[in-house]
């Protein structure tokens, strides 16, 4: 996706139930998008400049202690076990942040990290025309971006892309060629990788020892990661041709064919300084480049009759994709300023060279049958071959059948001329199949790592647990839905309801690490069913000349259901799944109380009893969301026009506290913590600080006490935009001049003593680790010559 | 337009010609870096390669995560930097160091267990190589089953490759287990050659046997059978102390039984034991027990213990810090490998063996060979069978301290482990605290498996 300019997208679809996407084979089995790129016009030659200005900052900061309240819970931590707080390192007192470091002096070291305004600017220009045969559009791009992160941080991307189109005077023959070559380069530092660390660390950490070395007392350290950096520059290659021919019977031959090359080159450099003691300078180079080829053949047959219309689609398609990576880390290296080079190094440690290649090859069938345009049936079958699977088990057979009703067209609902402007029913059924798998997993294999060497010696290690049975995993899909337009489509409402059932998932199975490996690749022995309603309503509500205003709003209702699983005592799944649960069951301790006595968390075990050895896997939600939707609006108003968008959830997701922060470790915490069990007799659902060990305290972290409903309202998109009058425009020598402005993620409303990052992405893992989202505007100017 | 329709006629035809041969389509090249298992096991180069890795990983994977780590669980290291399970005592079940080293043993092992099945069904391997590659592979398994157990008492024995019956094993009792330990190392003694299988000591070979032998007998308090064994290892003609103590862990060192080779000349833990510079706080502090248990003038404290002098809050004092190993980077003057096996250790062992079975001045002796080489003054062969040991058991935490969990696995043999831990660490807990847990994935995924008692 990064490739496209969004100025270069016409329009885009979203096809989702069997039938649509059967065409597509594997490669559509989670839904396809297509994006339809634009095309030259016939006419005159036309000059489109855009030119944009933007900035952005962090969204929101999560809501943290400041250095007095950070204090203050290490000091009654420290009081609540009777110890004394020490300033010597060999002590297990030792408590720099109570003893040693600014009581006075903190540090939001969320802000620290991510405190900068990014900038961007864009500019795109492109030149189209033509004639009634032939016509082009050729265009250039290029944009600059900052990030939010501290320091210096660039990232750079230029593209040029070009299309042409050819049709023949008697229509019948077509030829298109688009293409599209990409370059971008970044150079940014590296602490964006350990920012959730880094965001804890205690206010009043000071970045230096009194030595002026760096200081690494809680292993991170900001100002001194700063230092290393990560440069990378890609390039990208997507040509595709399309060529196609209307034979006079009705019979049109088509083939497309694609090709794509992508390469791309990482260094990423950690002087001495920039790593935490005990580890010594070295580069990492990564060189990775991938070349796949598509062949897409495909003959269509329509013909009319008196009251129906056939249409039959047969084509194949013929896949191939060979990707290259080669990875070399190099340390040791003299001179630091020369650490890009990888001759300047003493040692290579690491050295991986790997070659992967997948085939896809599959034909198919599609029949249409069309009566009256209110009785449509579609009929597909395909048989899909993939290389990632052993040579028994290669190719699937899928197919999927389609109706519709246009009751609308019938004569006693007066065909669409009144109250009821349009009506449709569909109905879908079909299977899909999915490969979307590791290379390989099908083989039995020792494999090399260049640099783990022994004696002299390359050594050989057991690549996997191999598993030649696993096959096509096949999703049966069934959708129905009705289409309802009322007065002219002014008002039009979509309801469609999915059921998705897959018997054979292929996943990576969890195996204890006493087999040797931590998982394997297998279909589940499982019934996994996806259901759900989706709504969807559009109206017009004001439709003059002058002013227009649509509004759009949809909503999902998802459900997920684990129906049945062979054996699941004996299987992996034992502990963390249960039939007639949801799949994405999050499972943990179940909290019960804080005790008001002594301020100690209690938990319970399997029966629901306070333990003290609680039970791990009690059931305390799912990622499911309970639904999600969104509402938009479009107004315009003469030249003005005024489009935002809002986005809703309703889900459940961990939180980020865990038992380290009630001031056991030196780390901060969230604000909630102000709400903690201080005194004998308190009742609250937080328990006491403490700087020891206890027993129970790793299972806070894990419980449903650290477990949070979220609902969000985010407005995700404003934008504004202006037209000058054509008479004005005319002044400046211009055919069409805008102006605009668009915004993204002004505001959101959400519980903020919540303590995770972001609602929309959630609580736990990579949420914290990337950037946040960005509150951003973006201003610009459109002409056209 | 007839152009257009022969171009095209041509196009279909090719192409339909292409897809009839549809399985011949989806056929790919293996990846490169990749050796069908077959092939690896058809060649004795590529055997050993196999091989090879079992000790690459001991020497990497395996120490880097266990070693340290064991030593900040007992009395021997501090940890100055932010508080680490290990050193604090209480570990959780889901902690990630604990996770590696359970999870890199069993790595091993099963390397070692595909390994013998494979080279029992190569057709093309001479008998010779066969017989090797299985009895060091039994070696290194009895090795990892040995300290695993130590380490959990609680675990499954897993002799095979087959993961549906691996991934549900049960925990199997010691009995068991010990037992094949024995077997497996008493078929390597017996299979494997006195000549060490290629250069440097850095494979097993039949005295390997013998010494990781004498260790388990000791530790189950059959003092014959060690005393039998590290006779045999110290007899063999082989092995010398060092003359100094400097010397002990240079490769090929004359004491060397067992080392796991090292590119480079030194060990992965150096960069993090050794500080980077003299005026900073070392991460890992030897504790004050363990520096105050060398006697005066003991040539392994002043060696085997390094010297920072660092101020913190306006304070500066003196940190010790392991320095056995002393490359800290590349070294090919005096390269370092990791020590598995030392003639040392077989002294120690045999003076043990030896005070337990009545014959006081014997182990005296032995004992005195290895102060001798220390500096230290020779002790009385007159002592009582209990001050005797003590001296044997005060030898070994001087003598081995951060080698292979050696001081944890004798304060639990010699059933002193809670009572000195108890007087260590406020977090110790009787009866839960000798056994690590048993990490929290492996009893999710299998169901069979319980957890140590009080985790």
């Amino acid at each position: 996706m990064n490739i496209l300019n969004p100025n270069d997208i016409e329009n885009i679809t979203v096809l989702k139930d069997a039938d649509a996407t059967a065409i597509y084979g594997s490669r559509g089995s989670n839904g396809v998008v297509l994006i339809t790129t634009k095309k030259g016009q016939s006419g005159g030659t036309r000059i489109n400049v855009n030119v944009n200005q933007g900035f952005s900052k962090v969204a929101d900061n999560p809501n943290l202690l400041n250095l007095e309240q950070y204090l203050e819970l290490r000091k009654e931590a420290f009081a609540n076990d009777g110890r004394t707080p020490s300033a010597d390192p060999t002590s297990r007192e030792y408590a720099p942040d109570l003893t040693v470091w600014s009581q006075t002096e903190g540090t939001d070291w969320y802000d620290y990290i991510y405190g900068n305004t990014a900038n961007l600017t864009s500019t795109q220009l492109s030149v189209s025309g033509g004639n009634s045969n032939t016509n082009f559009n050729i265009g250039g791009n290029f944009r600059t971006e900052g990030t939010t992160l501290r320091g210096d941080n660039i990232y750079n991307k230029g593209g040029l892309q070009s299309n042409i189109n050819h049709i023949s005077t008697d229509g019948r023959f077509k030829i298109n060629l688009s293409s599209i070559y990409n370059m971008d380069r970044t150079d940014i530092s590296n602490p964006a990788n350990n920012a959730r660390t880094m965001a804890l660390l205690p206010p009043n950490y000071p970045t230096t020892n009194e030595d002026g070395s760096f200081n690494w007392y809680a292993g991170r350290n900001v100002d001194a990661e700063l230092l290393s950096r990560g440069n990378s520059a890609t390039q990208n290659f997507v040509g595709n041709l399309l060529t196609s021919y209307m034979f006079p019977m009705g019979l049109e031959l088509k083939v497309s064919g694609g090709y794509n090359s992508r390469t791309s080159n990482q260094n990423q450099v950690f002087p001495t300084r920039s790593l935490n003691v005990g580890r010594i300078n070295h580069t990492m180079f990564g060189e990775n480049s991938s070349t796949s080829y598509i062949v897409e053949p495909q003959a269509e047959y329509k013909r009319e009759f008196s009251e129906s219309k056939l249409q039959v689609l047969v084509g194949g398609t013929y896949q191939s994709r060979t990707s290259e990576w080669l990875y070399l880390q190099a340390s040791n290296f003299a001179n630091e300023s020369l650490m890009k080079n990888l001759g300047s190094a003493g040692t290579i440690d690491a050295r991986t060279n790997t070659f992967t290649q997948y085939k896809y090859v599959s034909a198919f069938g599609r029949l249409t049958y069309n009566i009256q345009n209110k009785y449509i049936l579609n009929v597909t079958a395909r048989r899909d071959g993939s290389s990632r699977f052993g040579p028994a088990n290669r190719f699937g057979n899928f197919y999927s059948i389609g109706g519709a009703w246009l009751f609308s067209e019938e004569r006693w609902l007066g065909q669409g001329d009144g109250f009821l402007s349009f009506g449709k029913l569909r109905a879908s059924y079909g299977l899909t199949g999915n490969d979307q798998i590791t290379d390989y997993q099908y083989l039995s294999t020792y494999q090399a790592s260049g640099s783990n060497i022994y004696q002299g010696i390359g050594v050989l290690r057991p690549s996997r647990i191999f598993n030649s049975r696993f096959h096509w995993e096949v999703t049966k899909k069934l959708e129905m839905a009705t289409e309802l337009g009322f007065l002219d489509d002014r008002l039009f409402l979509t309801v469609n309801y999915y059921r998705n059932r897959s018997d054979n998932q292929l996943v990576s199975y969890p195996l204890p690490q006493i087999t040797g490996f931590s998982s394997y690749q297998a279909n589940l022995p499982a019934v996994i069913q996806n259901t759900g309603w989706e709504f969807d309503v559009n109206a017009r509500i004001l439709d003059n000349q002058k002013f227009r205003w649509t509004t759009s709003a949809n909503i999902t209702l998802p459900k997920n259901q684990l129906l049945s699983f062979d054996n699941i005592e004996n299987s992996s799944y034992a502990n963390t799944h249960k039939v007639g649960y949801d799949v994405t069951r999050v499972y943990g301790y179940h909290f019960v109380d804080v005790d008001s006595e002594n301020g100690v968390a209690q938990f319970a075990d399997e029966s629901g009893e306070v333990s003290n050895t609680p039970y791990q896997f009690h059931t305390i939600g799912k990622r499911t969301p309970d639904f999600y939707g969104g509402l938009g609006n479009n107004i315009s108003f003469k030249n003005l026009q005024l489009d935002f968008f809002f986005q809703f959830a309703q889900q459940s997701s961990f939180g980020n506290l865990d038992f380290n922060q009630f001031g056991f470790r030196a780390m901060n915490a969230y604000q909630i913590l102000d709400t903690r069990w201080k005194n004998s007799g308190d009742i609250f659902q937080l328990p006491k600080a403490s700087s020891s060990q206890r027993h129970g305290t790793q299972y806070f972290g894990n419980s449903n006490a650290n477990y949070f409903d979220i609902t969000y309202l985010r407005l995700k998109n404003v934008s504004l935009s202006y037209q000058l009058p054509t008479h004005l425009s005319k002044k400046v020598g211009s055919h069409a001049v805008r102006f605009s402005v668009v915004a993204q993620n002004l505001f959101t409303v959400w519980d903020r003593n919540i303590p995770i990052l972001d609602p929309e992405t959630g609580g736990h893992g990579t949420s914290m680790v990337t950037v946040p989202p960005l509150k951003s505007i973006l201003f610009g100017i459109n002409l056209t010559f | 337009m007839n152009k257009y329709k022969i171009i095209f006629i041509n196009c279909l035809v090719i192409f339909s010609l292409g897809i009839t041969g549809c399985s011949k389509l989806l056929e790919v090249e293996s990846p490169r870096n990749h050796l069908t298992t077959d092939k690896v096991f058809s060649d004795s180069l590529s055997a050993v390669s196999a091989l090879s890795n079992i000790y690459y990983t001991l020497a990497n994977n395996v120490n880097n995560n266990y070693t340290k780590y064991i030593s900040l669980y007992t009395d021997e290291y501090i940890y100055t930097a932010l508080n680490h399970d290990f050193y604090s005592g209480r570990i959780s079940v889901d902690n990630s160091t604990n996770a590696n080293i359970w999870g890199y043993f069993y790595e091993v092992i099963y390397s070692c267990n595909d390994i013998l099945e494979r080279v029992n069904n190569a057709q093309e391997l001479s008998e010779r190589i066969k017989s090797q590659l299985i009895n060091e592979a039994k070696f290194v398994r009895a090795f990892c089953y040995y300290h695993l157990y130590t380490l959990y008492e609680n675990i499954p024995l897993i002799l095979q490759t087959n993961v549906d019956e691996n991934r549900l094993a049960v925990q199997a009792d010691s009995a068991i287990i010990f037992n094949q330990i024995l077997t497996d190392l008493i078929d390597a003694k017996n299979g494997l050659s006195a000549d060490y299988p290629s250069g440097d000591r850095a494979r097993a070979n039949k005295w390997s046997a013998s010494a990781l032998l004498a260790q388990i007998y000791l530790y189950q308090h059959r003092w014959q059978e060690a005393l039998d064994d590290a006779n045999a290892v110290l007899n063999s003609g082989m092995y010398a102390l060092t003359d100094y103590v400097d010397n002990v862990f240079l490769a090929n060192s004359g004491e060397t039984i067992l080392q796991l080779w090292r590119l480079d000349g030194f060990i992965s833990d150096a960069t993090t034991l050794i500080p980077s510079s003299r005026i900073t706080v070392p991460q890992y502090v030897v504790t004050g027990l363990l520096y105050s248990a060398f006697e005066n003038g003991d040539l392994r404290q002043s060696s085997w213990l390094g010297e920072n002098n660092a101020t913190t809050g306006g304070v500066t004092q003196s940190y010790w810090f392991p320095y056995k190993y002393k490359n800290r980077s590349a070294s090919n003057s005096t390269p370092e490998y990791l020590v598995v096996l030392r003639a040392s250790e077989q002294y120690l062992i045999r003076a043990e063996a030896k005070a337990n079975l009545g014959d006081i001045q014997g182990a005296i002796s032995d004992l005195n060979v290895i102060r001798t080489r220390a500096g230290l003054t020779e002790l009385s062969d007159q002592l009582g069978k209990q001050d005797c040991l003590e001296a044997i058991y005060h030898e070994r935490r001087v003598e081995l301290f951060g080698e292979w969990a050696k001081r944890f696995i004798d304060l639990k043999r010699t059933g002193r482990l809670n009572t000195v831990m108890g007087e260590h660490k406020e977090t110790w807990v009787d009866g839960e605290s000798e056994r690590l847990p048993i990490p929290m994935l492996e009893l999710t995924y299998n169901t069979n498996l319980i957890q140590n008692e009080g985790y």
